[in-house]
């Protein structure tokens, strides 16, 4: 599933001021003037390249990609070009924005209906589609893995005689009803969430027709907070829509979350639901390598558009926004429905990634089970082994993950000696106001499995039709430190994706005297920690430090 | 009185269980088991106890928490699901005796039947509760027709005979009441405040059978086409229907009186 929790865009402005002297200096550095205070108690939102500023220079907690192109980068030419492979839902390759950095196959004649590279797939232009089928039909929804696993054993253990069971029988009886009792949980859970949202909205509703009344028409939320309520029905309007005010909590918002709820009960948790006939393949054989199609967007590019952007929108180029690094190309693959991608599609699009030339894969997605999880180490040990560095976001559950995988991992057994892979870097989220709330309240952590963190929340990026949005999630980090792997490897050819691996992990901003609090589910008691507790590099990502590395590395 | 009102603002959050159940028919139980199990009968019986147990774990009394506990523990034994259910069946099969044993199998064999039954079952199943999600989602999207809810509106008068359903909960409540005043040190009701209080809580009801109309039997009978549950409401339009419905919450009433002439003598001890 992808990892990413819708926000409504909002408009901020900034304003900066300072000494003339001061002004003409970092005109000339194109740098932000240094703001002396930024009020984050409230500030509503951040500027749209916040992620991408110097901490020292503006007070948001960015990568420094901006100071290092400024600087260290300014009388500096990239040297190669980089290929990042975006393994996710579809992305939108036709973005005015990204449409310069798409990468395309050279050895392909677009459109004759031939493999004429004899790659095992036709008329791959920019990329593969593993979720598509023959005449450009697409998975769009699909099921959680959670409901595959529990619809197969269901109809093996449901009515069985347990009686009569051997001891490996016993055994996968328990593994069903720990999954039978994982997905129950699930269920209620939704159903339950599904009812409280009808509550809130019905509420919501009624609180703003009470008010409308007292207001004659529209209110603010200034008059809320100085409203009188001399009856009970004013009394719950004004709590109700105070709520819902302070929360950003509108008929959008519950649309849309009815909406997601709606999708996962009809698709994602109907163990009678399967779209895999759409493909076309053999199923059953997770080894098969070549099916699919070239719709490299397929229905819903969304949530892959906007990765592609945070590391490849065109920079400079007067529209949009600037991505991360500036002369990067990306390779679009298929593999995540509205749903739980297929360890076989993993598996396959981790080996196009690496037989078509990516040096980078980034992996914005993940899930709890990974039944076929031996098909998918098959190929990130491929990927390691031709020096392709993977990078992937840990998730957005609020969970430790070094307690509980989200899948693909860079763990190769559940043993403790497990080898694990050396090009992997897991991926957390921090948000961009300093404090106890630094890092996102729902990324995952680790502090043995999460290498580093990097921007998550609000982060301004491009969406499909020429559109620009802010998002959230581990699934917008991941892509800000493989923008960073991107920078670096084109302009220092020379280091290995190891090397690059080991500079961003040894570069990262740390920050020892911090105490966050710690991401938690909503019924659990917070609890705080030290932030460098949290990940392996105890830091986050940046762009300058990493330069600097870098060019020491290089000498 | 204050203490009046916290009482009828806490038990009108609690409501009457609008919906019934239905479970595999099968024809080898005497008549009173297969009439249970087709209209799922047990999920009724128990369900509205178990709302107000669980509003009870609040200890919305203020009571001390030992007695909170003890009267709690006293609640769920005289409300067991199995002294329930064996009450249930005694005095339900004694009802149905005075209704014709043909015209009630002809009922249960009915395919009509046949397909509300699998539709209350699966509705509680967890399969249903996904279901839920999607229905109450496509509902507000597409909402009924005019036809449609106008059937659904006949089904629920049909079924729920409106008085003995809130004399039903009123049983409930009234063991309630009764039990908590005599455990409690702070309340102390007459028999004119314990009366004033269930009236109270007699008008306070939510429509029952307006709420069973347009959000309940909607998601239950979703995917049931209309002319199934028009053949099941002749059925309960007519005589044996109706006499039928009476029967189903009257021998619930008295099933719950009898649970509630337990929790007092168990409080009492």
């Amino acid at each position: 599933m992808k990892f990413r929790i819708l926000v409504s865009s909002l408009i901020i402005l900034l304003v900066y001021g300072c000494s003339t002297t001061q002004q003409t200096l970092q005109k000339a550095l194109s740098l932000p003037v240094p703001v002396d205070t930024v009020n984050f108690a409230t500030l509503e939102q951040p500027p749209e390249n916040w992620y991408r500023l110097d901490e020292e220079r503006t007070q948001f907690r960015g990568i420094s990609a901006k100071l290092a192109y400024a600087t260290l980068l300014n009388d500096q030419e990239p040297k190669q070009k980089v290929i990042v492979a975006v393994i996710d839902g579809g992305v939108d390759i036709n973005h005015e924005d990204l449409n310069d950095n798409i990468w395309t196959n050279k050895d392909e004649i677009p459109d004759n209906g031939k493999d004429d590279d004899n790659n095992g797939y036709v008329d791959d232009i920019h990329g593969w589609n593993f979720i598509g089928g023959p005449k450009g039909k697409n998975v769009g929804n699909d099921t959680f893995e959670l409901t595959r696993i529990y619809s197969r054993l269901h109809d093996k253990f449901e009515n069985a005689d347990t009686a009569a069971f051997n001891s490996e029988e016993r055994q996968g009886y328990k593994y069903y009803l720990d999954i039978k009792g994982d997905y129950r949980y699930q269920i209620e859970k939704y159903a339950g969430l599904y009812k409280n949202i009808l509550n809130l909205e019905r509420s919501i509703q009624q609180a703003d027709k009470v008010l409308r009344e007292q207001y004659h028409g529209d209110y603010s939320y200034e008059d809320l907070k100085n409203l009188e309520t001399a009856t009970r029905k004013l009394a719950f309007a004004k709590n109700v829509m105070s709520y819902a005010m302070e929360n950003e909590i509108d008929s959008a918002l519950i649309a849309e979350q009815k909406k997601q709820i709606y999708e996962f009960a009809k698709y994602g948790y109907n163990p009678n639901f399967n779209p895999r006939h759409i493909v076309g393949d053999d199923y059953a054989d997770k080894t098969e390598l070549f099916y699919g199609n070239n719709d490299v967007a397929g229905p819903d590019p969304m949530h892959g558009t906007h990765v592609a952007g945070i590391i490849a929108a065109e920079r400079n180029n007067g529209i949009g926004m600037n991505g991360i690094a500036n002369n990067v190309l990306i390779m679009a693959i298929r593999v995540v429905p509205n749903g739980d991608e297929r360890d076989k599609d993993v598996a396959n699009g981790i080996r196009y990634a690496v037989n078509n030339g990516a040096d980078i894969i980034n992996m914005s997605f993940g899930k709890s089970y990974s039944p076929h999880k031996w098909i998918v180490d098959k190929a990130i040990k491929y990927a390691d082994e031709h020096g392709v560095l993977m990078v992937h976001a840990s998730g957005n559950s609020s969970e430790n993950i070094d307690v509980k995988p989200n899948y693909p991992t860079d763990q190769l057994s559940k043993a403790e000696d497990s080898p694990s892979i050396d090009l992997w870097l897991e991926v957390g989220a921090t948000g961009w106001k300093p404090g106890k709330g630094f890092v996102a309240d729902f990324s995952n952590y680790g502090n043995q499995d999460v290498d580093v963190f990097a921007p998550g929340e609000s982060i301004y990026s491009t969406v499909p039709n020429g559109e620009y949005k802010r998002l959230q999630g581990t699934s917008m980090a991941a892509p800000v430190v493989s923008g960073v792997a991107a920078l670096l490897m084109s302009y220092y050819p020379d280091l290995s994706a190891a090397q690059i691996k080991e500079i961003i992990m040894k570069s990262a901003v740390e920050y020892p005297n911090l105490r966050i609090t710690v991401p938690h589910k909503a019924d659990m008691e917070a609890t705080t920690a030290p932030f460098s507790d949290l990940s392996v590099s105890d830091g986050v990502v940046n762009v300058y430090e990493a330069v600097k590395l870098a060019e020491k590395m290089t000498k | 009185m204050n203490k009046f009102r916290t009482l009828i603002i806490w038990f009108a959050a609690v409501g009457v269980p609008l919906t019934i159940q239905a479970q595999t028919l099968t024809n080898d139980q005497p008549l009173v088991g297969q009439i249970i199990e087709t209209l799922a009968l047990s999920n009724k019986i128990t369900q509205l106890p178990a709302n107000f147990e669980k509003q009870f774990e609040q200890n919305p009394f203020r009571l001390s928490e030992q007695t909170s506990q003890n009267w709690l523990n006293a609640f769920k034994k005289a409300y067991d699901r199995e002294l329930l259910m064996q009450d249930y069946r005694e005095i339900f099969q004694v009802k149905l005796s005075e209704l014709s044993v043909e015209e009630l199998q002809a009922w249960l064999n009915k395919p009509s039947t046949q397909q509300l039954a699998e539709a209350r079952h699966e509705h509680y199943s967890l399969q249903g509760k996904r279901m839920q999600i999607v229905a109450l989602y496509e509902l507000d999207k597409d909402p009924l027709s005019n036809e449609r809810q106008q059937l659904l509106g006949k089904y629920a008068e049909a079924i729920t005979p409106k008085e003995a359903v809130i004399e039903a909960a009123i049983a409930v409540f009234k063991s309630i009441v009764n039990s908590v005043d005599q455990v409690s040190t702070k309340l102390n009701f007459t028999e004119a405040q314990t009366g004033m209080i269930i009236n109270n809580f007699r008008q306070q009801e939510p429509e029952h059978i307006k709420q069973l109309a347009e959000k309940g039997l909607p998601v239950k009978f979703y995917n049931v086409p209309s002319e199934t549950i028009s053949q099941s409401l002749n059925f309960w339009q007519s005589k044996t229907g109706q006499t039928l419905a009476k029967a189903i919450y009257t021998s619930l009433q008295q099933t719950y009186k009898k649970a509630g002439q337990r929790l007092l003598k168990a409080v009492n001890q």
